[in-house]
Formats: structure tokens, sequence, C-alpha cells
């Protein structure tokens, strides 16, 4: 049986185990039993499966209407597409795909994920007060997006045009004294896994808010973590995603450099820095989903499932912004004219 | 010595019956002023400004005024040394002796026993029909309560009627502004938040702009942080957070001046030390005493 190949059993009872984020072990949802990865590993062994059939060979859920590819275990059926909210999506298998190389596991709950929500929205004053509740949220779904990770290693150099500007004066005049530097710098320096979303589902932008994640808590892939979630392949490869992380790497590169320039003022002129990619590392990340519809708008939030950090973008009322507009300015008004009547302006 | 000139004004068998104003007759041997403005070098001003009978306080030499004007204005500044404690004196004059408007009105508070207190404190406010000017000469505490740019403001406001003839309305105009500035008390930079109305009255200013316009700066900024605490979704532009602490070596291989300039603004004193603020520039008139004043033509 393919569920078999996919899914660890329950040392105890025999049943598909899946993975819990609120205890991170492995619950068994038949027998209640708790089991580390250790435990699991041993007892599969003893059932004898070879662990690189098990990646290569798994569901995949494709959608009619976007083309997500969303990779579910035994334990998990999508019954939607969790990108667009289609329905119509069909089952097929996967084939030859590139193992990842760490995962983070979920420490949040769906209910964390709940929370979240509504705490954002909570102090939110332009959001639709109809929005702010729990009833827009249509599904919560828990789902470990590929990443890409860099190592980087960046030499080189850097040329600025500096300024440094003073002024004095005696009883007669006031001197300006401006003296323009040109500036070169050497720099070395790494970067440990910087990341680059590896799905072309999100929003490149709803990824990167995502961060940070706490790479204490990255270890090796288990497939064991997918249990209980859905995940995806990567879809934006390597040669794509590596332009996006090498931007924003330059980008840090250049900026600690020009703190080190000592003027008042410094631009950059030209560099050039030598950016070496040391190691690619695939990286499953866990972010939960959260689709809300409102005033039939899709409106699509992601929580970071190791920190809860929610990100997504908040529908703005015209009519709460008028209104708060409004009233900020008579506010401000009165205690204004109240200073001039007081006399104090 | 006061006291004796009292007496001889008030004694003195000259006494023209004038319907306008009394003056009596100096002499170099009785030049009828205190011992305080006698200078060595001075008689000639002296004898060249009138002696009149410092009570009555309105001088109309140039018969702008109408008898009734005259004592209305007069019941005016009654009222005005009532609540300053400062003397008020208006002079009207058709031809001018002295070689400016200023000096007309110094030597004539000064040679005449106006004033209040040791330090002569009292106000002339002169109307020069000869240079066309009206003048505002300030002594003693006056000097402190009517900086250059108050003085500067109510000439600027009143100097109009002036020109316009309206003689009476100016001069009201004027002991209003001068009473109403006496009552905001010593000058201070608050000055320039008041302005004069037509009739003399000084009234702080409506400030628009900070009670309109500011609460409208405020709401921009204020509405544009609450939209932007809805945008959660912004592209990462860093790598800070992956940098490895220990690896960042940076050198500043050079550091070349490639050009430098100076340059010179002169800064520019103003003569007064005036502004909005509380200066009063002064000067001596002919009898060494300080006046401050300013005038205006029209």
């Amino acid at each position: 049986m393919q569920s078999s190949a996919v899914n660890y059993k329950c040392p105890g009872c025999g049943a598909d185990i899946p993975f819990s984020a609120e205890k991170q072990c492995w619950v068994c949802s038949y027998c209640g039993g708790e089991f580390q990865l250790e435990e699991l590993e041993k007892n599969q062994k003893e059932n004898v499966v070879k662990k690189d059939i098990l990646v290569e060979d798994k569901d995949v859920y494709r959608c009619e209407s976007c083309g997500a590819e969303i990779i579910a275990d035994e334990n998990m059926t999508a019954t939607f597409c969790v990108y667009c909210g289609n329905t119509a999506i069909l089952k097929d298998r996967i084939h030859n795909s590139r193992i990842p190389d760490y995962i983070i596991p979920f420490k949040k709950v769906k209910d964390d994920a709940v929370k979240a929500f509504v705490r954002v929205v909570k102090y939110k004053p332009l959001v639709p007060r109809e929005f702010k509740t729990k009833k827009n949220i249509e599904k919560i779904t828990g789902i470990y997006i590929p990443f890409w990770a860099y190592d980087f290693y960046v030499s080189g150099k850097i040329n600025f045009s500096a300024t440094d500007v003073h002024t004095w004066s005696d009883v007669r005049n006031r001197y300006t004294k401006t003296d323009r530097f040109h500036v070169t710098c050497s720099g070395e320096m790494s970067y440990d896994k910087v990341l680059a979303d590896g799905s072309s589902r999100f929003s490149d932008d709803l990824m990167d808010s995502l961060e940070p994640f706490d790479y204490q808590e990255l270890i090796s892939y288990n497939q064991a973590f997918l249990a209980g979630f859905l995940s995806e392949k990567y879809d934006v490869d390597n040669d794509t995603a590596i332009l996006r992380a090498k931007e924003r790497t330059v980008n840090t590169t250049i900026s600690l450099v020009k703190e080190k320039v000592r003027h008042q003022t410094s631009t950059m002129t030209s560099h050039s820095l030598d950016i070496k990619s040391n190691e690619v590392n695939y990286i499953l990340l866990p972010v939960f989903m959260v689709n809300t519809k409102f005033h039939d708008k899709q409106y699509t939030f992601a929580m970071n499932g190791q920190t809860g950090k929610i990100v997504g973008d908040l529908p703005i009322s015209p009519l709460r912004t008028i209104l708060w507009s409004l009233g900020i300015y008579l506010v401000c008004f009165l205690i204004m004219l109240g200073l001039y009547l007081g006399g104090v302006i | 010595m006061k006291k004796l000139i009292v007496f001889i004004l008030l004694f003195s068998v000259f006494l023209p019956v004038s319907a306008s104003t009394n003056t009596f007759p100096r002499t170099t041997d009785n030049l009828l002023v205190s011992e305080g403005v006698l200078t060595p070098y001075n008689q000639d001003d002296i004898l060249a400004t009138p002696a009149v009978d410092a009570s009555e306080k309105v001088y109309d030499f140039a018969e702008l005024l109408s008898d009734s004007e005259e004592d209305t204005i007069y019941k005016k500044i009654t009222k005005y040394i009532d609540t300053t404690n400062m003397d008020f004196v208006v002079v009207t004059i058709s031809e001018n002796n002295k070689n400016s408007a200023q000096s007309y009105a110094d030597d004539f508070y000064d040679y005449n026993d106006f004033g209040v207190g040791s330090s002569n404190t009292g106000v002339l406010f002169l109307v020069d029909m000869d240079t066309r000017e009206i003048y505002i000469s300030t002594t003693g505490q006056a000097i402190d309560y009517y900086s250059d740019y108050r003085i500067n403001s109510c000439l600027d406001n009143i100097y109009l009627e002036f020109s316009n003839g309206n003689y009476y309305e100016g001069v009201l105009g004027t002991i209003n502004t001068l009473e109403n500035y006496f009552e905001l008390g010593l000058p201070s930079n608050k000055d320039s938040n008041y302005e004069i109305l037509n009739d003399g009255e000084v009234v702080r200013k409506f400030p628009y702009f900070l009670v309109f316009g500011i609460p409208f700066i405020i709401t921009v900024i204020v509405i544009k942080i609450m939209v932007s605490k809805n945008k959660l979704v912004r592209k990462a532009t860093s790598s800070r957070e992956y940098l490895v602490k220990d690896s960042v070596h940076i050198k500043t291989i050079h550091d070349r001046l490639v050009s430098t300039h100076t340059t010179v603004t002169p800064i520019y004193q103003s003569n007064s030390s005036g502004g909005s603020g509380g200066g009063s520039s002064t000067h001596r008139g002919s009898s060494g005493r300080s006046h401050g004043g300013g005038g205006h033509r029209f």
C-alpha cells in the first residue's frame, strides 16, 4: 500500500502517525502514544522501508485553475487549492524531486493563526469592522513552503564620493567649508542561508515579510515532519531565486561598508563586488496560510509557523478613513483653538 | 528749581490769551528749563523751543484740530496717564525750526516740564506738517515699553490717516495703540502675534495656519501611518540578519581629498536691536537725555 511507504506508523498501534506542532513530537490520534523521531525511525527500519523512495513517490494535487502543486500525505486530503481557492484539483503523483536539505518544523497550531489574525486586525482602525470577525476566515492551512537558502561569500572594492561640511562664523562673516573626498574600501564578509522564495504561487514580497526564521531550530530534513501538513515542491529554480538573494546581499554589503566611511555623507559611485555562492540548500519552512473572504474578495495572510508573525495586506474602508480623518482633524483643531483662546499661541 | 519754574509759569504776567496754544518767551537770562537739561552748548536749542504750560498736553500749533477735538484728545490722554503712569504729549507744528522731526520732538519734551518721576517717563507724539512726518519720542521707562517694533507697527498702521488729513482720528488711534501696547506688558517676541486695527486697537492675530493648517498636516501624517500599518507586506532589501558576524573585514584603501572650497556669507547686522522682541534703539537729544522713538513720512 502506498500510504505505508509515505508515513511513519505508530510504534504502539500501527496507525499512521502525524507530527504535533504543539507537543513537538509525533502523537498517535488513535492510541494517544507520543514518540520522538528516533523511536519512529527505529520502528520504521524494523518495517523495512527504504527512505529514498519515500520522497519520490508522493501524492500531489494539481490545481486546474492556477497550476499549483500541493503535496499531501495520507493524513491530509486537499479538497481545494490553498492558493486560489479552486476546488477542481487533481490528484497526481510526484516524481524525482530534489529532497529538501533542512526543515523547520511547525511550532504553532491553527488556533495560534486564528489568534494572530484577530490580534493583527484588532488595533487597526481603518480595517472594516465586519472584516475583523473570525467568521471571515475561510480556511487555515499549514504548509511547508520551499525556500532556497544561499551561503554567500562577498568580497571586493567599493568606491564612494564623500563630503564633509563645516561651518563657523566670526563677527562679520559666516563660513561654509565643503571638502570632497574619494574613498575606496575593500571588504569581505559571509552570509549564512540567505532566503529566497522557491514557490511562484506566493508573492515573493509576502514570503520576504515572514522572515526572520530562527535557524537554531533548523534540522535535517525528515519527511516525518510533513505528516499532518501540506507541503509544496519548489517551482522557482535555483538560477532565478539566487538573483533576489544576491540583490539584497549586495545591498547589505554596500551599506555595511558605507558605515565605515568616516565622513559626514557618502554615496557609492561604483563597486566591484564578487559574490560567491558556496552552498545552496533547499529548505522547507512552516507557514500557515489564512484565507479570508470579504465582500467576495480574497485576502490571503501568511503566518510564520515558527515565530507566529503574521503578514498580509488588510483591506481599508474608505468610509472609516474619512471618518477618522475628520475626527483627528477636529480634535487637533479644537486643541489648537483652545491653545489660541488660552493665549498659549 | 522745578518749583520755581512752575511758579514762574503760573504767575507769569505774559499769559497771552489765545484760542490755540499759549507759549512763554524764553530769554538768555531766563531759559525756563530745569537745571538737569542745561549743558554748555544747548542754549540756542532751548531758545528755539517754545515754552508751554506742561499740563495742557495738547499743543496744536499747526491748527489741525478743533477745540472739541482737542478736548476729547485731552481726556484720552488723561486716561492714558492714569493707566500707564507715563506722560503723554501731542504736538502739531506747521514750521519746523530744528533740523528734523526727531530733534524737535526731543527738544520740546526736554525743555518743558514733561514726564513722570525722576526718569521723566513719557511719550511725545509730533505731527510735523513742515517735513510731513509723524514722530513718536519716548523717554524714561517709555523707552522700554515702546520697542522699535511697537513704534514702527503703530506708525505703519496710522500714517495713512495723516496722509488723508484725518489728524484727529490719527492722534486718537496713536494714543489708543500705545495704551494697548502698554497693557500687553513689556515687549516680547509674542508682539508679532498682534495686529493693529484701524482705530488703533491692538488685538491678537488669529493664527490661521496654526489653527487650520497644523491640524491638517497632523491628520495627513497620522492617516498615512495608519494606512501603512495595514500594509504588512514588504519586500526584503537587506540580508543583514544572515550576516556571519565574525566574517566582516572592511579596510579603507584610500581616502583622498579631491576638492575643497569655502563660501563666505556676510552677516548683516540691523541697526536697531529690534525685531519683534524687546529691542529699543536710543539716541541722545541736545539736552543729553536718552530718547527712543521713530517716525514715518505721510
